[in-house]
């Protein structure tokens, strides 16, 4: 089956999800809340997994970081990609692990040569024992850092080069973060290594309730900006279809909310299967 | 130290509460506040009924200071807090819930069940086909979720009745001493309170003992316990996932 529009899983969703008939529909977990023995949760994913393909998207991976990828998180998510065979495996451009502690966030750093040489090395010790390639999302940015040397998409493009992993690009990243520190969206869009991307992310956010929209929030709790769906639809453009994917995290709908909302990303990637990729 | 070493340094200190150029920078709010409410949100998820038992509010303000002091060491969330139960117990603003502690170690081995690794139950056929005598032989094996703990105070009794909105309207359990035995049969966790006689029992088969001597000590113990009922809801609860026989040397 060619993955489509998929959806964030939410276990309050599992009889709809098991049910819907829609074409090339499937559905990303994060890694971590499978990271149990066994138990209800393992099966109600394993009779999803019976269903629809599925993507395993980690957080706690720290590849960002000057440490090594803790052994036994990557041993636990190994254990998963055995068991449920997932179409698609991500992480994130972000550190979360320094010093014995743990951050339950996806942490900036400057992009500079000992960073992309720590991330690179990385990202190769995690898909040497995953044994697979791992797509990696671009994070949303809070604050404007001093010490980069790579802007993200050349920073990115490097990843690509020197571990030989995939990119997953998150457009509503893209636009929290171009609003953030004050970049041109469409214009990182445009530069991006189109032919490294695997997967998209598109979600919701909200404008900082202290700052307002000056420093807008991932919250991932509200339906897709229009200004997201045009960097969608622009992405697309220069990719041709791929799978995307419809996170929502916070103030969850209803399944069918959910739905109509995916249907919309189904019909843009139709409408680009239509036409010749652009491929620059 | 490289130069990412030493920017993780600095954010670190900042997200933790040091006063530091970064730290100062108004949207660094965002990086602290995600961390700690990702760290309060699993407290939460993970000990409803304390939650439940002391108020949203004070549950808060407890779990913030929780937070503060015990960071995550793990990426799984669910993994995190179960030192909760013993900085619970060490409050001297609870010191008027004195079951506290034992209530969110109910919550706990709730979580542990949940995720514990799956086993076949019992087959109750096995039972009926097993000659007196056979049982000085047979080992229990309990389920990989079964869980058992014995508290000095009603703390069962507590939290099932918080579990059933039971606490308003005159909830007065007999104050003494309690056993919890948490199972997960057919897949959804299950929390009964059990007597001295149950839980001496389940902790004899968790040793390795037979059914036979587990009884037996059981019945020796607490004579007034009706050893054979005991038994029976020990089975039926799922507690066990099959019967070995005791290899003799």
């Amino acid at each position: 089956m060619t993955l489509t529009a998929g959806i964030g899983f939410k276990p309050e969703h599992f009889a709809e999800a098991m049910s819907a008939p829609a074409e090339g529909l499937w559905f990303e977990v994060h890694a971590e809340n499978y990271m149990v023995e066994g138990g209800p949760r393992i099966a109600m994913l394993q009779s999803l997994r019976g269903r629809r393909p599925l993507s395993l998207h980690g957080v706690g991976l720290s590849l960002a970081s000057s440490e090594l990828p803790d052994r036994a998180h990557l041993a636990a998510l190994k254990r998963l990609c055995d068991r449920f065979e997932p179409a698609l495996v991500s992480e994130h451009l972000a550190w979360s692990r320094f010093g014995g502690l743990c951050f339950p966030d996806l942490l900036p750093f400057p992009r500079d040569m000992d960073a992309l040489r720590c991330v690179i090395r990385n990202i190769a010790i995690a898909q040497d024992v995953l044994g697979r390639q791992l797509l990696i999302e671009n994070p949303s940015h809070y604050l404007a850092l001093a010490g980069h040397e790579w802007i993200e998409t050349e920073f990115l493009a490097e990843l690509v080069l020197g571990s030989g992993c995939g990119l997953l690009i998150d457009v509503n990243n893209v636009e929290v973060s171009a609003n953030n520190l004050g970049f041109d969206a469409a214009h990182y869009i445009d530069a991006l290594p189109a032919q490294a991307i695997g997967e998209i992310h598109i979600a919701g956010h909200r404008p900082d309730p202290r700052l307002g929209n000056r420093l807008l929030i991932d919250s991932h709790d509200a339906p897709v900006a229009e200004a997201v769906w045009r960097l969608l639809d622009r992405l697309l453009a220069r990719t041709g279809p791929l799978p995307v994917l419809l996170e929502r995290d916070g103030d969850v709908p209803p399944f069918d909310c959910l739905l109509a909302e995916r249907d919309r990303a189904a019909a843009l990637l139709a409408n680009h299967s239509r036409e010749e990729p652009a491929h620059v | 130290m490289s130069s990412l070493a030493a920017f993780q340094r600095e954010f670190v200190r900042a997200a933790v509460g040091g006063r530091t150029p970064l730290s100062r920078r108004p949207a660094f709010a965002v990086y602290r506040n995600t961390s700690l409410q990702g760290a309060l949100s699993a407290l939460a998820a993970t000990y409803p009924t304390v939650e439940q038992l002391v108020g949203d509010e004070a549950f808060a303000a407890l779990a913030l200071r929780f937070v503060r002091a015990v960071r995550p060491a793990s990426p799984v969330l669910t993994d995190y807090g179960e030192s909760f139960i013993d900085w619970l117990s060490h409050q001297p603003a609870l010191a008027d819930l004195p079951y506290l502690a034992d209530v969110a170690r109910i919550d706990w081995m709730c979580l542990e069940a949940h995720r514990a690794g799956d086993a076949p139950l019992f087959d109750a056929r096995a039972v009926t086909d097993v000659s007196p005598e056979s049982w000085m032989t047979r080992r229990g094996a309990l389920h990989p979720a079964t869980r058992i703990s014995w508290f000095r105070q009603p703390a069962t009794s507590i939290w099932l009745a918080a579990r059933d909105g039971l606490l308003d309207g005159g909830f007065a359990p007999d104050w003494s001493a309690e056993g919890v035995l948490v199972t997960r049969p057919a897949g959804a966790v299950q929390v009964v309170r059990i007597d001295a006689a149950a839980h001496r029992i389940l902790g004899g088969l968790r040793l390795g003992e037979t059914i036979g001597q587990a009884a037996c000590a059981a019945a020796a113990l607490y004579p007034q316990a009706d050893i054979g009922q005991c038994f029976a809801r020990i089975l039926a609860s799922g507690a066990i996932s099959s019967f070995t026989r005791k290899d003799l040397p």
